[in-house]
């Protein structure tokens, strides 16, 4: 295939030599293409100013509830921006630049926004930790006593009053639907059902609507969610609906009380949204932690790792529950009730499914 | 029995007519009945298949902010033979591309995992000048799929790659004597120019595109200056017994901004590998005799 006149050749060479100039500037336009659809984000230099920065512009850029903030307890992110920056030397240590960015992110006051280093987690626990527990470890084991049955991460017995009692501590721990078909169909005889949320601090989504999903009969429209679409502080979609469908297997049909406090939530916050839907639920307690933004992750210059909420979801009115939901009935643990032994939460649920 | 039709819309008609004139040529070329420049019953392909390693320098901002360095090991197979297009004059080249890219931060407290594969085809349109030289141009269809994984993020822990381009593909090929044999060198460089291609959007989460099943512009299409693959390959084949040894030199380089998100990802390195060469006898159609390489 190869073999053809020389002569051609020589001509075709010598036209490609005029057009030399012309190749160049098409390489020319190439490489801009090329250069021009990359690395086109911002250069942080790993010194303090550079991994404040780097920090300060990461949750500017993705965190998701500046602007709700700003009107809910009054954050001025530009401005905070310039009083730690006040508080930066070069000379300063690993440990005193930790101190002031996690600071830095605590003024946001969310669970959900953590500074990870290999000595320490900045956060801001002030959701729970400026409110009373009502919850004590000690009388959920006298409740549950030692017979209780375990399902998965789900514990479960029958109290005396024949009230079926569900703890769910976690949902970060997995449970299958087999395990909530046993244990709904176990306590099937029973006049109620007290499910305890109390220092369940989230998990995985899809477990708590796969719980949810048990307490409804049909399709219900729970709440909505977005995400951020560029930088801008209100650069946000348009809130996408979030439905609770039925589940397959077995569903409960009588009263459910469902216990929680401060420590309830991100997942768990969320559930408690979706069952304030369903019927036949009542929610009794303390208002819930909050935490309804989804956290993403990133990274400073130095390696430290920081976790935020990107994507806020809110109740089936639109309102923030960034700051915790409610209860149907506000109910606290007195020390009256402790001393003897009693769980004021569990006492007033039982009352009321005997009601 | 018959059963009911239905009416397409008029421009869905038009553009699935487009559509199927565009891509039919790249599937069907050997059932084609141009007429033949030579009179043989030989198929004469190429077979490569190469091995490469390199630097990889990574970004992305669904991830992280920072860039990442590392390294990268591929393998490439590629097929390569005359078609029976316009007279004989169309090479058409088929290209598989396994990526491993292992890449970490700065810091070194960052890392990245990430795999690819790639498959494009190629019909070039062939110039011979002189005996040493062969150029060779046309258009290329390619797709990718693949993940970045970022091993400590929670709700972005990963990149899905994923995307279907046309592309520039062109080649210069310079053939001279080796140890009474024929050696050859070869560049070969594919551009983007349109593309389709999966992003998340700027903060959306994978559980509201695949758990709630709402997306929210995750199909794009793109432009060079939104989305490029820009590939470059110099190699040289130098014979040895029945088939040849080929090394050279790779350079890829695949970025794209949509949803004001950044991802790149480039990779530079050597290659090394083999060239083997067939001839099959036909028994119905007639090829250009031949090989390219």
């Amino acid at each position: 295939m190869i073999g053809n006149k020389s002569h051609k050749a020589d001509r075709l060479d010598s036209s490609y030599r005029d057009y030399r100039s012309y190749w160049l500037l098409l390489s020319f336009i190439i490489s801009s293409f090329a250069l021009s659809s990359c690395f086109q984000a911002e250069d942080f230099e790993d010194t303090p100013e550079g991994n404040m920065e780097a920090l300060w512009t990461i949750i500017d850029e993705h965190y998701c509830f500046l602007d709700y903030k700003r009107e809910a307890i009054g954050l001025d992110w530009n401005e905070v921006r310039g009083r730690y920056r006040a508080r930066l030397s070069d000379d300063m240590t690993k440990a005193q630049l930790f101190e002031v960015l996690a600071e830095m992110l605590s003024e946001l006051r969310d669970g959900h926004v953590n500074l990870y280093t290999p000595a320490d987690v900045g956060r801001n626990w002030s959701w729970y930790e400026d409110f009373p527990p009502n919850f004590y470890q000690d009388l959920q084991d006298a409740y549950l006593g030692t017979d209780y049955k375990i399902a998965s991460s789900l514990k479960y017995r029958i109290l005396d009053d024949n009230i079926g009692y569900l703890v769910c501590s976690s949902f970060a721990s997995s449970f299958g639907e087999g395990n909530l078909d046993e244990v709904l169909y176990g306590l099937r005889s029973c006049n109620g059902l007290i499910l305890d949320l109390r220092n369940n601090s989230g998990g995985n989504l899809t477990l708590s609507e796969r719980l949810a999903q048990r307490f409804t009969n049909e399709r219900r429209l729970v709440g909505y969610i977005s995400h951020k679409t560029g930088k801008g502080h209100n650069d946000f979609s348009t809130p996408k609906e979030q439905y609770l469908e039925p589940s397959e297997g077995v569903r409960w049909q009588k009263r459910v009380v469902v216990l929680t406090n401060r420590r309830c939530y991100s997942a768990t916050n969320t559930f408690v949204r979706d069952m304030k839907c369903c019927p036949q639920v009542t929610v009794l307690g303390d208002q819930t932690g909050g935490g309804s933004g989804m956290p993403f992750s990133s990274e400073l210059p130095n390696g430290w790792s920081v976790r935020f909420s990107a994507c806020p979801m809110y109740d089936a009115d639109m309102n923030h529950i960034e700051f915790g939901i409610q209860p149907d009935i506000v109910v606290s643990l007195t020390d009256e009730d402790r001393a003897r032994g009693l769980d004021t939460l569990i006492e007033a649920a039982r009352q009321l499914l005997l009601q | 029995m018959r059963g009911k039709t239905r009416k397409r819309p008029a421009a869905c008609g038009l553009l699935l007519r487009l559509l199927l004139c565009a891509v039919a040529p790249m599937f069907l070329f050997p059932l084609s009945i141009f007429p033949q420049e030579a009179d043989s019953t030989e198929l004469n392909v190429t077979h490569a298949t190469v091995f490469y390693g390199g630097v990889s320098l990574q970004q992305d901002t669904y991830l992280t902010p920072l860039r990442y360095t590392g390294y990268q090991l591929s393998m490439l197979h590629e097929g390569l033979r005359m078609t029976s297009l316009w007279r004989g004059r169309v090479s058409g080249q088929s290209l598989v591309q396994l990526n491993f890219t292992s890449s970490s931060s700065d810091s070194g407290k960052g890392s990245y995992l990430g795999g690819q594969v790639h498959y494009d085809y190629a019909l070039h349109y062939n110039w011979l000048l002189g005996q040493r030289w062969r150029l060779m141009a046309g258009p290329q269809l390619g797709a990718t799929l693949g993940v970045l994984y970022n091993a400590r993020n929670s709700n972005n822990p990963a990149q899905a790659i994923a995307n279907v381009h046309l592309d520039a593909s062109a080649a210069a090929i310079f053939r001279f004597p080796f140890c009474r044999r024929e050696a050859a060198v070869r560049y070969q460089t594919d551009f983007q120019l349109l593309g389709v291609m999966f992003s998340p959007n700027y903060g959306q989460g994978y559980y509201e595109i695949f758990v709630l099943q709402q997306p929210d512009h995750n199909v794009i299409a793109t432009l060079p200056w939104k989305a490029l693959r820009w590939r470059n390959q110099l190699t040289m084949d130098i014979p040895l017994r029945r088939s040849s040894i080929r090394y050279g030199l790779f350079l890829d380089s695949q970025s794209s901004h949509v949803n004001n998100l950044v991802h790149a990802d480039f990779t530079a390195g050597f290659m090394v590998g083999w060239v083997r060469h067939h001839t099959r006898r036909l028994t119905r159609r007639q090829f250009p005799n031949g090989f390219i390489l």
